[in-house]
């Protein structure tokens, strides 16, 4: 799975979750300042990437995501580790 | 008539809180700091409903807190949980709020737990990993929600990575005391029973998150039970939302001017005199909305701005003491010493009632009034003077207050013996109890006062 289509699969994600405008989901988007999620938010969005990726993300390394480059990038490496 | 099949089935599957002896379905909320303690839960519980000990920071007045804040409060706890366990008598349950915002979050949660708590709530930030620091199946979790989103996404995170649900949930609407868990902007500066500036009421939250707990129940044949809160103060209110849903309520603020809450004579004299329009909503260094009554301390906080505070526990995970408008840990410890000038007064909203010391089972007369348990005395300050008297035989039929219910027959006391003085809320008398239980270590010291 590419870079790209993880991108593409959380944007659907956040458009969906957060009603934001695909347009304003980049790599760069934080969360929380730019995508204006909150606490909970982050913690739905991260439940609905495990389920859309069929992976886990443990809740130390969730507090390291803070972008959505953070969440595509921990995803490329946990689907290459597989 | 037969009950319908949902009311049948609710009332087998009703969560453990009701087959673990919750008689009257009211929970006495936590609060702290040291508001809520031993003698206040274990009263509530001892009449068959839910007493809740706070953990925020209940050694503040012990040997050593200086030096060792976080080993002094989870001792303090465990002494607070046992003392409510021996006074609850195996009735109600004993429960024990532990803010998510503490610092020691972790450390309390175990303590209370390893003391023989029988329930845990949280609130104050999203419990997330709470069923991993509790094992024991028969230890209830429960979390403080605001929102159907929050209920949902707690409890859709604890299925996940614990299997395990919530057995049961507080729904706290926007007119609660203390902190709170909406934005500044949803709540109104006044504390209005408007609800919030959004139109958000506790009403609108609970039936949302009812809504959400049904359908939980129909694909899982889970069942949440739901206590309403935040400005509940009569019957009536009771009776609507446990009609929209609410298996139960949850009361806090009219718990603080009873002869069993630890709040020193002045938060009570405070509370009692406040009206209404003295309820404010501020902002509190634990990173949320709090409301609170009027008082000197925040007047200055609002002339003045930031209080520096002169030192640091390091209660707070969020909290930077070289920031803070002011320390909550000095001016919550102020209101249950009774420093009226330094003191932060939490309260909920609609005080207007709160007009007179009461006792616990007033209070939860006034919610439940056809409980036997509660019922048998007319709701005045005369069951204490009867309880004086040593008749406590209505009690120990339902509530079995006996020998060991110390706090009641000191406070029954003081109130038998000075009548309506301001000075004697039986703070102080149950707080010279306390004192002599710590110092020689044993539970059995209120007998001396008999």
């Amino acid at each position: 799975m590419t870079k790209e289509t993880i991108l593409e699969n959380v944007r659907n994600i956040l458009v969906e979750q957060l009603g934001v405008d695909p347009e304003n989901v980049t790599m760069d988007s934080d969360f929380i300042d730019d995508l204006n999620a909150d606490s909970l938010d982050i913690v739905d969005l991260v439940m609905l990437m495990e389920e859309e990726f069929g992976i886990s993300i443990p809740d130390d390394e969730a507090e390291n995501i803070h972008t959505v480059g953070d969440a595509v990038n921990y995803i490329a490496s946990t689907k290459s580790g597989n | 008539m037969w009950p319908c099949a949902k009311d049948k089935k609710t009332v087998l599957e009703r969560a453990k809180i009701f087959a673990r002896g919750l008689k009257i379905p009211l929970l006495q909320g936590g609060m702290g700091v040291a508001i809520s303690l031993g003698v206040l839960a274990g009263t509530v519980a001892s009449f068959g409903a839910m007493g809740t000990v706070s953990a925020v920071i209940p050694g503040y007045d012990d040997p050593g807190y200086a030096r060792n804040p976080q080993a002094v409060n989870r001792t303090a706890l465990g002494r607070e949980v046992r003392r409510a366990l021996e006074i609850a008598d195996g009735n109600g349950v004993v429960a024990v709020n532990v803010m998510c915002a503490l610092t020691d979050y972790e450390g309390l949660v175990k303590a209370a737990v390893d003391a023989g708590a029988q329930a845990i709530v949280c609130g104050a930030g999203l419990p997330l990993g709470l069923p991993g620091l509790v094992e024991d199946p028969d230890v209830m979790l429960a979390p403080i929600v605001s929102s159907a989103r929050a209920a949902r996404v707690i409890s859709d995170k604890w299925q996940r990575n614990y299997e395990r649900r919530a057995d049961f949930m507080v729904v706290e609407g926007p007119l609660a005391g203390g902190h709170l868990g909406f934005k500044p902007a949803e709540l109104t500066a006044e504390g209005s029973a408007e609800g919030t500036a959004q139109g958000v009421t506790l009403t609108e939250i609970l039936t949302e998150v009812v809504a959400w707990r049904d359908d939980l129940e129909r694909e899982e044949g889970v069942y949440i039970p739901l206590f309403a809160a935040g400005g509940i103060r009569t019957a009536a209110e009771a009776a609507e939302l446990m009609a929209l849903g609410a298996d139960g309520i949850q009361v806090g603020t009219p718990f603080i001017a009873t002869v069993e809450s630890n709040a020193s004579a002045a938060f009570k004299e405070h509370l009692i005199a406040a009206s209404s329009a003295d309820v404010q909503v501020i902002q509190s260094p634990v990173g949320m909305p709090g409301r609170a009554l009027d008082s000197p301390l925040l007047r200055r906080i609002a002339t003045e701005g930031r209080q520096a505070p002169s030192r640091c526990y390091n209660c707070l995970k969020m909290c930077d003491p070289k920031t803070t408008l002011y320390c909550i840990q000095n001016a919550l410890v102020a209101a249950v010493r009774g420093d009226a000038d330094a003191a932060l007064f939490f309260s909920g909203s609609d005080i207007d009632g709160i007009d007179r010391i009461t006792t616990v089972r007033e209070v939860i007369a006034n919610f439940f009034p056809e409980e036997p348990a509660v019922s048998s005395f007319g709701a005045s300050a005369d069951n204490c003077v009867v309880r004086a008297a040593g008749s406590l035989d209505s009690a120990g039929s339902s509530g079995d207050l006996g020998d060991d219910s110390g706090t009641f027959v000191t406070s029954a006391d003081c109130i038998g013996n000075s009548a309506t003085s301001a000075d004697c809320t039986g703070t102080f008398a149950s707080n010279v109890a306390y004192d002599d239980a710590r110092e020689s270590g044993t539970d059995d010291n209120a007998r001396e006062f008999v």
